[in-house]
């Protein structure tokens, strides 16, 4: 009987004096680790959406491009294997551009685009094969 | 003096501490909660430049020529301005009269995008009006382009979110020995009144960029019409 007047005075004890150290910095860890997966989750959100602006726009050039050299037959004046800035608006991208012959009719291109110029981060590249019978 | 629970200081402190804390959080949020909504309008305008881009490409593609000198001699196959073009396309419907041009349409056109958006730039409540215009997509029937009558044509909203008066076009006519002198031999010209197609047509327009307002974000498509081999049949 007296052990458990004993347990609950201590409990009382307990409750009364407030939150022990212990408690508070749990619950502040708690707190930070959930805010923190928030913020993480919202700052991927916002990678994701830069991401796919700068995909967006190298699908573009990429499509300006490969339409170019289809029209062109492609032109030797077109292909260049060292990146080579391109002109506005997408002067932040470099283009490389190869070919290589695989029959008198079939050619196999190959267009590697990165971004931004001075410091690529981002890249997309084509493969292709295009027919393109020799007009030499 | 412990069962009498908090004094007031220690409550005021407590407020204090907390009010600053959830100060710092609420104002974070907030900044998230506004880039994320800025992130997501930039999100949609760039959908609808690809699903611009995927529109007139595929028209562009499909365009063709018909001879109507015989009945209608004023007739345009492909009619090129700075501002718009119209020509005839292959549709699954048939044969149509296709224009794209920028603009706003009136309150019982179509205000929803290709995309779902609904949006009316020149009613925005919260900012005013915005300095942006829709590009649109105008597809008739060949009787009402030859008639010049409207009984089936249609208006679609193909991208919204363009500033003001940026869509502009170019036209190149074909070039001779274009294999020799690569993409340096392409002239653009700023209309196309010729009776054929133009070899390629290119696009310019700016989106508006709400981070940006001044400059926004240009995009240029240069669009090949002619499939491949037919023009290097006629060099």
């Amino acid at each position: 009987m007296n052990r458990m007047r004993l347990l609950r005075c201590a409990r009382n004890d307990t409750f009364k004096s407030g939150f022990m150290l212990l408690e508070a910095i749990l619950s502040v860890v708690i707190v930070s680790i959930c805010l923190t997966f928030i913020a993480q989750s919202l700052l991927t959100n916002f990678r994701t959406g830069v991401r796919f602006q700068e995909m967006t726009r190298s699908l573009i050039v990429m499509e300006n491009r490969l339409g170019l050299l289809y029209a062109t037959n492609l032109s030797e004046e077109d292909f260049n294997p060292y990146p080579q800035p391109l002109d506005k608006p997408y002067d932040k991208f470099a283009l490389s551009t190869r070919k290589d012959t695989i029959n008198d009719h079939l050619k196999k291109v190959e267009l590697q685009l990165n971004w931004p110029v001075d410091k690529p981060q981002g890249h997309l590249d084509v493969t292709t094969i295009i027919y393109s019978p020799d007009e030499n | 003096m412990k069962i009498k629970g908090f004094t007031l200081v220690e409550l005021i402190l407590g407020l204090a501490i907390a009010a600053i804390i959830g100060l710092c959080v609420y104002n974070m949020f907030w900044q998230a909660m506004k880039l994320d909504d800025k992130m997501r309008h930039v999100h949609e305008n760039y959908m609808e430049v690809l699903m611009a881009d995927q529109a007139f490409s595929h028209d562009l593609e499909n365009a063709i020529t018909l001879d109507f000198s015989a009945s209608y001699p004023d007739s345009v196959i492909f009619d090129g301005q700075k501002t718009e073009f119209s020509f005839l396309t292959q549709t699954p419907k048939g044969i149509k009269r296709v224009r794209y041009y920028s603009g706003l349409l009136d309150q019982n056109g179509v205000t929803k995008t290709m995309i779902g958006r609904v949006t009316n730039p020149s009613n925005n409540m919260a900012k005013g009006p915005l300095p942006v215009e829709f590009l649109l997509r105008q597809e008739s029937s060949l009787a009402d382009w030859l008639n010049e009558t409207t009984d089936e044509t249609s208006t679609q909203i193909v991208a919204a979110g363009l500033k003001k008066e940026s869509f502009n076009c170019l036209y190149a006519p074909f070039v001779k020995d274009l294999h020799t002198s690569g993409s340096k031999g392409i002239d653009y010209k700023d209309s196309w009144d010729s009776k054929g197609l133009p070899l390629a047509v290119s696009c310019n327009f700016i989106l508006y960029d709400p981070k940006n307002p001044q400059e926004g974000l240009m995009f240029k498509r240069d669009i090949f019409l002619a499939p491949v081999g037919s023009y290097h049949n006629e060099q």
